[in-house]
């Protein structure tokens, strides 16, 4: 199982990278302050925001690398188990997955995949609880659609 | 006094409109359904009734949410006590002895006591609220670029100290949050920052979209995790009993403390309901004659927690409504309601909107009220609510998320903001990283730069300007001290481990 030594050093990297590419475009920001004012600029407050937290994941990289620091839980696992994992993960995929049926079907289909799709991916293998996430779906919709006269 | 008799008419009316009303009995009932049932807590309740406040007037959209925040902080005893599941991260230190008492039978007493005190202790802090809040007002309408500039670092830094085990992941997670505050055009000069070409980021990153999916998206995801969990238990003992006077008159000083010491730490910003809850809890402890009894069913043992975190709500508003600085996770969403109705919260508001201030605090004294009455039969229902299978509730939010979401600005780029910050904020909280740091930074950021640039601009480009003004220099004094008082307390009970108390 993925440790949360592991998790946090790539984690970090990765934080650290984007800092990296964030300050880059930064740099890159027109500067439509007034000439000769005193004004800072729009690329000061990102880029010292961003130096900060890259000095920060660079603490927290070092921390996990030398496993010293407070509340570190190195020695802990990111997942309780492979199968919870999994049922967090593909929950995730279905709710990405939903999105997509209703940028490209609609509303409606994408609402009535969501809930079976989310339990059977969540380890759920009733029929009653897919019917009962369905008439939900059809509940929220209607309630939304008719009473709060939303447009989906 | 600011409005006076007209102001707090007006506000009587609007709360005695029949719709406010109903808004107030619906978001108590949602609020206590959405505290019991565990894993989902007051930030997540209010962020999932947001969206839906946009298309209504000030006073009833943030009378619901008060409602909802409220009945939520109170709702997460019931499964506490009757599962021993704190249904919010509030309700973790009522488990202790609420739930032995259920244990033995004594399930109907524990309730009451939990009703009881939750009333007690929102009642108490409301009260400070309203008399400290104008008085807090009246200073801060004072402040200027620096002070602000001082007071979000303070709100900050406090933040990211008591949230997380980590103080350097806090800090980064915090300096995230106010990062992302920096995509769209500046406000000062119009520069486009980080909108990689698309207009949907002219404004910025939606902050609802953002807030909803922190908060509920990545806290459903973590229970899918476990969504097959089953819960077991007796429901034979769940009904309430409640207190009676001489029980009362033998817990009044436990009740009294609880209440102050939930509303002290409520005011300080990043301090929950959970921390007022376990200080309370230990403070009760402490002071008792049979502290070996707690854990085993000790009646101030849940009186303690529930009376302190149900205080620390209207001690989160002073600092929201007088500062614009928010007190907790909670308060952080409640300021998007302001904004999200056009308001700022902060001093000014307080001359402006008077009628919403009084509104706000009467309103939250009769929430209190009918929490009573509500509370009681909802825990009749409490054992249907506890059974619905995490299966069936995760679906359903996620799918409230994605209407109320959509709603809000009709977009659907708003719904993809949102999945995208759930990703993160579950990532996060999967590698030991806090969200309350990053929805504060993510709330604090704009205060932030803004006053930043103008104290750059007021002192011409001299930092030693930052410290002239003697509020801004108290409230760094105060923040120092906040920071090495932990060092300091520690250096002097070094020398005293291993002496007595006697």
């Amino acid at each position: 199982m993925l440790s949360q030594r592991v998790a946090n050093i790539v984690f970090s990297v990765l934080l650290l990278a984007a800092c990296g590419y964030f300050i880059d475009a930064a740099i890159g920001f027109d500067d439509l302050s007034l000439p000769g004012s005193t004004q800072l600029s729009s690329k000061f407050f990102p880029i010292t925001i961003l130096l900060f937290i890259a000095g920060c994941s660079g603490i927290v990289l070092v921390q996990y690398i030398l496993d010293k620091g407070d509340g570190l839980r190195s020695d802990e696992t990111v997942f309780l188990s492979k199968m919870s994992a999994l049922h967090g993960l593909l929950t995730f995929a279905v709710i990405v997955g939903c999105y997509l049926i209703w940028r490209n079907y609609g509303f409606v289909p994408a609402a009535l995949v969501l809930g079976p799709a989310a339990a059977l991916a969540m380890g759920v293998r009733k029929p009653a609880i897919y019917v009962a996430l369905v008439v939900i779906s059809m509940i929220f919709y209607f309630a939304f659609t008719r009473l709060l006269a939303v447009q989906l | 006094m600011f409005g006076g008799s007209e102001a707090i008419l007006a506000a009587l009316a609007s709360l005695g409109d029949p719709t406010t009303i109903m808004l107030m009995v619906g978001g108590i009932t949602l609020g206590i359904i959405i505290g019991i049932l565990p894993g989902l807590g007051p930030p997540i309740a209010i962020t999932i009734a947001l969206p839906f406040t946009f298309y209504m007037d000030a006073v009833p959209s943030i009378i619901l949410l008060l409602s909802i925040y409220s009945a939520a902080v109170y709702g997460g005893s019931i499964s506490a006590i009757a599962v021993g599941i704190p249904g919010t991260g509030a309700a973790i230190a009522t488990v202790i002895d609420g739930h032995a008492m259920f244990k033995k039978g004594r399930g109907g007493e524990a309730l009451g006591l939990s009703l009881t005190g939750s009333i007690i202790g929102g009642i108490f802090s409301v009260i400070c609220l309203a008399f400290i809040a104008p008085l807090l007002a009246q200073i801060a309408i004072k402040f200027g670029p620096r002070e602000f500039l001082a007071i979000s670092i303070f709100g900050l830094v406090v933040v990211v100290r008591v949230a997380g085990e980590n103080l350097w992941k806090g800090l980064a997670i915090g300096g995230a949050g106010i990062f992302l505050t920096t995509w769209g055009l500046d406000e000062v000069n119009g520069t486009e920052r980080y909108t990689f070409g698309s207009y949907h980021l002219y404004e910025g990153i939606p902050f609802v979209a953002f807030l909803v999916g922190v908060f509920a998206l990545s806290e459903v995801m973590m229970n899918a995790e476990t969504a097959l969990r089953k819960v077991d238990f007796d429901k034979s003992s769940l009904s309430v009993k409640l207190p009676g006077l001489k029980t009362l008159a033998k817990l009044k000083g436990t009740i009294m403390r609880s209440s102050l010491l939930g509303t002290v730490i409520g005011i300080i910003p990043g301090e929950g309901a959970a921390v007022g809850a376990f200080f309370a809890y230990s403070e009760a402890k402490r002071r008792s004659k049979n502290p070996e009894a707690f854990g085993t069913g000790e009646p101030e043992g849940v009186i303690a927690p529930e009376t302190a975190n149900n205080a620390t709500v209207g001690g989160a508003l002073v600092p929201t409504l007088t500062l614009g600085v928010p007190g907790s996770p909670a308060a952080a969403v409640l300021l998007g309601a302001f904004l999200i109705q056009g308001l700022a919260p902060g001093p000014r508001l307080f001359a402006e909107r008077p009628d919403l201030m009084y509104s706000i605090f009467i309103g939250l004294l009769i929430i209190n009220v009918l929490m009573i009455f509500i509370g009681l039969i909802a825990i009749r229902f409490a054992a249907q609510l506890i059974k619905v299978p995490t299966s069936v509730i995760v679906p359903s939010v996620v799918l409230l998320c994605f209407v109320g979401v959509f709603s809000v600005s009709n977009s659907l780029f708003s719904v993809g903001v949102m999945i995208a910050s759930g990703f993160l904020g579950y990532t996060i909280r999967k590698l030991g990283y806090s969200i309350a740091p990053l929805s504060i930074g993510f709330v604090l950021g704009p205060i932030l730069e803004l006053s930043l640039r103008q104290s750059v601009q007021i002192s011409d480009g001299s930092l030693l300007e930052f410290f002239a003004s003697p509020i801004a220099l108290g409230i760094y004094g105060v923040l120092a001290l906040t920071i090495l008082w932990g060092p300091i307390r520690a250096r002097v009970k070094k020398p005293m481990e291993g002496v007595d108390d006697a």
